[in-house]
């Protein structure tokens, strides 16, 4: 058991990744907070984990909020009875257009990409400190190392994401609480279809995804299971050297 | 068990990190072919595993040798009856002087660094694809990820390594081949005083080790298990969807 007696929260843990990273986290000795906006879906998750025999509680939270962003922690720490890992899973698709850039639709992109995290990890640290150390996890994408010409703002923000990541890494080192930050590709995930153009016909739409399908060296999208592997690991003792690290989980794509 | 029943092949077996993957490799289900010139301490490993209820196999070999290279891959074929897994870990320092070049040696470190490694994993090649995929692991450096200026002949050697990986995940990406880096900062191993200048005084070789520690944001070198720990995730199909990748086990270092 790789987390035994972690605790931990994860962001965004009703779907996809972050609902494997719980899933998994638990099964590895952890317990687990998770956080969402979907009431009804978090709790399914937590009550799917607790029959399985690991421990998750559900946190209804709309992390557009910076109040919310403080305070889910704050909330989240007193459940636990401290604080090991976080998760900063949270997130969404950006933009397409840039030429009439929509301010609010921007705001929102990097809103929830960049500032959530920040302020969920700022107020996390003391916490993180308190037990004398800890793992921070950001997901980012391959669009935070290398560009993205479907969504420049989506880029825009996970780029920042991986240089939040790394400057905590360096100004917390010496506290012994590392920050990280996974990389995902083209994950087959509940987000992933709304990457795409909603306006394109069926038949733009398939070719629009034989095109990101043919971009990918091992040829296939990726299960959620195996970001949260990656989320997990980084998020465990085994990374104790670890630290400031943006670690790709796709397929070759950035191997070019 | 995360490598159960999986064939691993291990170069630079005998100490240091190389020695810390047979253990670990080992505990986690694979069965080991342990290779080294060294061979007091190479039985020394495969005792240690045995002992700890692992399996291993030794085999002594100098590996500047490109016929003994492919020599290897066939033993390890031969013994462990196929073959999942390489972990490329064998290299040497390079010459710190590059204004009158030693060609010799500059040779020698390019030969161990950089062909040894290909010249295997080419042999290898075959043996995994008759298993359906497999994961290569190779150990470069943070100096195959950012300059050294203790050894520019080290760092082009070790980024020739990165390229190498990188652009066997892409080749053999679509037949379940994976292809990974790990970027160790300063490890505490048999090999790292060797980075240093052997003519310094006492105080220059205790200063020049200070420096380096300073530049770490984790304010200590690695321990051997710790980049162990990042080969056997690479290794495993934990990473199924990881190729490619050049991870840093760093303490921080190139998150500057």
């Amino acid at each position: 058991m790789r987390l035994k007696n972690k605790r931990v929260i994860i962001t965004a843990a009703a779907s996809g990744m972050g609902r494997a990273g719980c899933e998994l986290f638990a099964r590895e000795g952890a317990s687990v907070v998770a956080v969402d906006i979907d009431a009804a879906r978090v709790q399914e998750v937590a009550r799917n984990v607790t029959a399985a025999g690991g421990q998750c509680t559900a946190l209804v939270a709309d992390l557009l909020d910076p109040a919310v962003c403080r305070h889910f922690i704050d909330e989240a720490v007193v459940r636990l009875g401290g604080l090991d890992v976080l998760w900063n899973h949270a997130g969404m698709p950006g933009l397409r257009d840039v030429e009439n850039l929509d301010l609010d639709g921007y705001a929102k992109a990097m809103d929830l990409n960049v500032r959530s995290a920040m302020i969920a990890t700022g107020t996390a640290i003391a916490h993180l400190r308190r037990a004398g150390g800890g793992s921070v996890v950001f997901t980012a994408s391959v669009a935070g190392l290398v560009g993205a010409s479907v969504s420049p703002v989506y880029s825009t923000a996970k780029f920042a994401v991986v240089g939040m990541a790394k400057s905590f890494a360096l100004r917390y080192a010496g506290e012994k609480i590392r920050f990280n930050a996974v990389c995902p590709g083209q994950v087959e995930t509940p987000m992933l279809a709304q990457f795409y153009d909603p306006n394109a016909s069926a038949e733009e739409a398939a070719a629009a995804q034989a095109r990101t399908l043919a971009a990918i060296p091992l040829g296939r999208v990726a299960q959620p299971a195996e970001i949260a592997h990656a989320a997990l690991w980084l998020a465990s003792d085994d990374a104790s050297y670890v630290t400031g690290v943006a670690l790709p989980v796709d397929g070759g794509y950035t191997a070019r | 068990m995360r490598l159960k029943n999986k064939l691993a092949l291990i170069t630079a077996a005998a100490s240091g990190m190389g020695r810390a993957g047979c253990e670990v490799f080992a505990r986690e289900g694979a069965t080991v072919f342990a290779v080294d010139i060294d061979e007091a301490r190479l039985k020394e490993v495969v005792g240690a595993v045995e002992a700890a209820g692992g399996k291993a196999f030794g085999l002594v070999a100098n590996l500047l040798d490109p016929q003994t290279c492919r020599g290897v891959v066939a033993e390890a074929v031969a013994k462990l009856g196929g073959l999942d897994i390489v972990w490329n870990h064998a290299g040497v320092p390079g010459l710190r002087d590059v204004e009158n070049l030693d060609l010799d040696e500059y040779a020698k470190s390019m030969d161990l660094n950089v062909r040894t490694s290909l010249v295997i994993s080419g042999a290898a090649i075959p043996h995994l694809r008759q298993r359906g995929g497999g994961s290569v692991v190779f150990t470069a450096s943070t100096a195959g990820l950012v300059g050294a200026s203790v050894s520019p002949v080290y760092s082009a050697a070790k980024f020739a390594v990165v390229g190498m990986a990188k652009s066997l995940a892409l080749r053999y990406a679509t037949e379940k081949m994976r292809f990974n880096v790990v970027c160790p900062g300063p490890i505490e191993t048999p090999m790292f005083p060797q980075f240093f200048d052997p003519n310094a005084s006492k105080e220059a070789a205790a200063e020049a080790q200070a420096r380096t520690i300073a530049a770490i944001p984790m304010a200590r070198m690695g321990q051997a298990i710790e980049v162990a720990n990042a080969a056997a995730w690479l290794a495993s199909d934990e990473a199924s969807f990881v190729t490619g990748v050049a991870l840093p086990v760093d303490g921080g270092f190139t998150a500057r």
